[in-house]
């Protein structure tokens, strides 16, 4: 059954509509929970197992370890690792914002926040060193 | 050629295509009388690159062979993979992986209908079936994390529990998106100036759709029941009640309707699933990061047609080989060729009509030699010649 | 002032400014109302609510860069934006605004400006044909297919108000509702007004009629090679074509915009936002048509219900009813 104009009742109904677009750049837009954005690390609760390095996708992740902190405790004998400080470096124009970093953590170091506007106009703003 | 035929390009950069392909049509008037295709212009390296990482990387990695069906990738993926380490997946995972795979069907079609309705010039119903498809990616962000990537899968199950409040809030949208549907369904099938373009348009004939293995609602409207979902059920589909939608009027009209009536189907399959969620994990716990020795091929009803995933793996955490084969591959010939017969004002419609998705079929291809189009392949020890020659000819240099 | 005066008419008013102004926010009006439509928003940032953004894509347009296709005519392809906006610019002077001038309006002004505003469908198929492209090439015989369905159909239905008022100047045409007493003639001739509304879409090559310039099939049509200050003089043709037209049709079908500068000016104003509002609908609401279906159509529904209107109007007239 072909009627012509069909369309034009739903089409004059939207005039009396407010628009359904955002005015996003002038409008602040929300992400809902568990939005995945930029990687963070959680001060101190890295161990330096590079769980992340050898899972990130995008090979996006690199864990370096901080020289020692002369100020600080030695260590007590015969726990490892402990007192040892690592920081990761973050290259997110690679990033592909998977989460698997943040699965594969052993310590939950590693949270997602919901930071979605990281465009910038140098390569260098976008390498991240989180400690 | 003959002298009234007219030959018009139409690609590799057209404002029709999004991405790059050639295709050449022979027109006589508004006839088109003949029409080849090229693809190439794309390569990626997606397969061989998931041969140097390991299977979650290549998960991540295969979600971005298509932007549209990513969630049909992965689990494709995912499954020949399960195979392979014969994992017993828990049945709230694969649920919860089945409702992300129909809603990803939804937004498909939606985006699909958008599209012809674009082609066609129809920029109102393009619009507000895209408005609509808002609510389902708002569906899909919640749930996943991300709009387009939704990284729900993992090896063994799923990464995200569904919340009693989310899964209430899901029926409620679908609710509104079934009506919409409905009235689409009208639209689609009784405004006259669309119907008018879209029927007896890329005429297809089941047989020849048969013939050329076409997949998915390109050939079920041309009244080809094929349907991964029914005939080889993955997942929970042999659980599920839903029709296998085709249609038999072989031609654009009749894609539309498969298309639109199909994504009814969808709700009805998402409801069934939200309302008998079985509780329990959602993911394995422990599963071992190296996989076995083996091969498995894949299928899964994506929602251009079936995408078929091959894995070898070879012991180690990386897979040996990974194979895909992306639904446009198998359409695309044969949607070249059903636009021959129309008028050129038909070809963007008949094409798109697939729902093509060139950067996930294309490979590249190497012609070496090709004595048709005289290109030659030069050996080092000749380049080295050639390059003494010249040097002694114009700079006098001896070597 | 011989020589300014009639200058004044050309450049100002109701010639090129006083056109560029009221198509340019003729323009606006159309891409809102089509947004509205749409659920989308429309322009909204150049100027309040968006006003100056035809003025600002136009003026963009003469920044950019100006290149001419090697292989095209060179004078030709040059000339066609300029006689093209010519044609549409002198067609609005003879509209029936609040100025009497011998310029702008005589027995037989009607004639006129048919002819003038079938000029820009054929610049626009020479531009197509000396761009030398295939798309232009196709575009440019399918301007010139569409112009033989819809031209006759819209010849039909603008003379049905010329016969009713019995004469051929437009001023006359117009306020014949209200100078005659028989007000009612406006609604008798819906059925022509309908069909001025079609082919006017037609002319402006609008959906479902935009077949010459669909862009997913043939890029941009016949305009396809044009750059810079050529593309932005057609876009300018365009807009004051839609101008022109629409204030035909309220003139001829809705009354005139009669009561000198301030009165006159509004119902201008009201009238022909209406048939701009009119035409947006259509534009909304229909799938592009394929040029055989748009010539089957004009044929089989557009040219019959013009010339039944015709038929009508001449019988009321010979009973002297009218």
């Amino acid at each position: 059954m072909l009627k012509a104009g069909i369309f034009i009742p739903e089409l004059l109904g939207n005039l009396g509509q407010s628009p359904v677009t955002r005015v996003y750049p002038f409008v602040e837009s929300v992400v809902p929970e568990g939005f995945r954005g930029t990687p963070r690390l959680r001060p101190g609760a890295c161990i330096g197992c590079k769980a992340c390095v050898r899972d990130c996708t995008a090979e996006a992740i690199e864990i370096e370890q901080l020289p020692p902190d002369p100020n600080a405790p030695p260590p007590e004998p015969g726990k490892k690792n402990v007192g040892k400080k690592f920081k990761m470096i973050l290259y997110l124009d690679r990033c592909v914002h998977c989460a698997r970093c943040a699965d594969v953590c052993p310590k939950d170091a590693i949270w997602l926040d919901e930071e979605f506007e990281v465009a910038s106009f140098t390569r260098d703003a976008l390498r991240l060193e989180m400690e | 050629m003959e002298k009234s035929v007219f030959r018009i390009p139409i690609g590799p950069q057209h404002p029709f295509l999004k991405e790059p392909v050639k295709f050449d049509f022979d027109i006589r008037g508004e006839e088109i009388v003949g029409a080849r295709m090229n693809l190439g212009y794309n390569h990626r390296g997606i397969e061989k690159a998931c041969e140097q990482r390991n299977y979650y990387q290549c998960m991540y990695l295969l979600e971005r062979v298509c932007g549209i069906c990513s969630h049909s990738h992965t689990s494709a993926f995912v499954q020949a993979v399960e195979e392979i380490m014969n994992l017993e997946v828990p049945k709230r995972g694969l649920y919860l992986r089945m409702v992300n795979g129909e809603l990803e069907r939804l937004h498909s079609h939606l985006l699909w209908l958008g599209v012809a309705a674009h082609e066609v010039g129809f920029e109102s119903l393009f619009m507000l079936v895209w408005r609509d498809r808002e609510l389902i990616m708002d569906i899909l962000e919640k749930i996943s994390g991300n709009r387009v990537n939704y990284a729900i899968n993992t090896i063994g199950g799923v990464r995200r529990d569904l919340t009693d409040a989310q899964r209430k809030e899901i029926l409620g949208i679908l609710k509104t998106v079934r009506q919409r549907l409905d009235y689409y369904a009208k639209i689609g099938t009784n405004e006259p100036s669309f119907v008018g373009r879209i029927k007896g348009v890329g005429t297809l004939s089941a047989e020849r759709a048969a013939e050329m293995c076409a997949v998915g609602p390109f050939a079920r409207a041309s009244n080809v029941a094929t349907d991964v979902r029914k005939d080889d059920p993955y997942a929970c589909y042999a659980e599920m009640d839903f029709q296998l939608i085709t249609h038999d009027s072989c031609d654009v009209l009749g894609r539309v309707i498969v298309r639109v009536l199909e994504m009814i189907e969808s709700c009805k399959i998402i409801e069934q699933l939200l309302e008998t969620l079985p509780e329990g994990e959602i993911a394995l716990a422990k599963v071992s990061r190296r996989v076995p020795e083996g091969v498995a091929v894949s299928r899964y009803e994506a929602p251009r047609g079936e995408d078929v995933h091959f894995v070898r793996g070879n012991g180690t955490d990386k897979p040996e080989r990974v194979r895909v084969r992306a639904p446009t591959m198998a359409n695309l010939e044969v949607a070249t060729e059903s636009v021959i017969g129309s008028y050129v004002a038909d070809i963007p419609i008949a094409i798109a009509s697939i729902d093509p998705c060139y950067s996930c079929t294309d490979r590249m291809a190497i012609v070496l030699r090709d004595p048709k189009r005289g290109t030659e392949v030069t050996t080092w020890e000749q380049l080295r010649r050639r390059g003494i020659e010249w040097y002694s000819k114009n700079k006098g240099i001896r070597f | 002032m011989d020589v300014v005066k009639p200058l004044l008419y050309i450049l100002v008013y109701p010639g090129l400014l006083f056109q560029l102004v009221f198509s340019t926010f003729l323009e606006w009006m159309d891409r809102k109302f089509y947004a509205r439509m749409q659920n989308r928003r429309g322009p909204l940032h150049t100027g309040y609510a968006g006003l100056l953004q035809p003025v600002a894509d136009i003026l963009k347009l003469f920044f950019k860069e100006d290149i001419v296709p090697a292989r095209a005519d060179r004078f030709m392809f040059s000339l066609m934006p300029i006689l093209g906006l010519a044609a549409v610019v002198t067609a609005g002077l003879y509209l029936p605004v609040w100025l009497v001038t011998p310029y702008n309006s005589f027995e037989g002004d009607l004639i006129v400006v048919l002819y003038l505003l079938s000029l820009p469908s054929l610049v626009l198929f020479l531009a197509g044909w000396f761009s030398v492209s295939p798309y232009s090439l196709i575009g440019a015989t399918r301007v010139l297919t569409q112009l033989f369905a819809y031209e006759v159909p819209f010849f039909l239905a603008l003379l049905t108000p010329a016969v009713v008022a019995g004469s051929w100047q437009i001023r006359t045409i117009a306020v014949y509702p209200w100078t005659s007493g028989a007000w009612w003639v406006i609604v008798i001739q819906v059925l022509a007004f309908l069909v001025a509304l079609l082919t006017l879409q037609a002319k402006l090559e609008r959906t479902p009629f935009d077949i010459p310039e669909a862009e997913t099939e043939v890029v941009g049509g016949p305009l396809t090679e044009y750059t810079g200050k050529k593309l932005a003089l057609f876009r300018i043709q365009k807009d004051i074509l839609m101008m022109v037209g629409s204030a035909f049709i309220a003139a001829l079908f809705l009354g005139g915009f009669p009561g000198g500068l301030w009165i006159g000016g509004l119902w201008l104003i009201v009238k022909t936002s209406f048939v701009v509002f009119l035409l947006s609908v259509i534009r909304a609401s229909f799938a592009r048509l394929r040029i055989d279906q748009i010539v089957t159509f004009s044929w089989k529904y557009l040219a019959p219900a013009s010339l039944i209107q015709l038929l009508a109007v001449l019988i009321l007239k010979g009973n002297g009813v009218i």
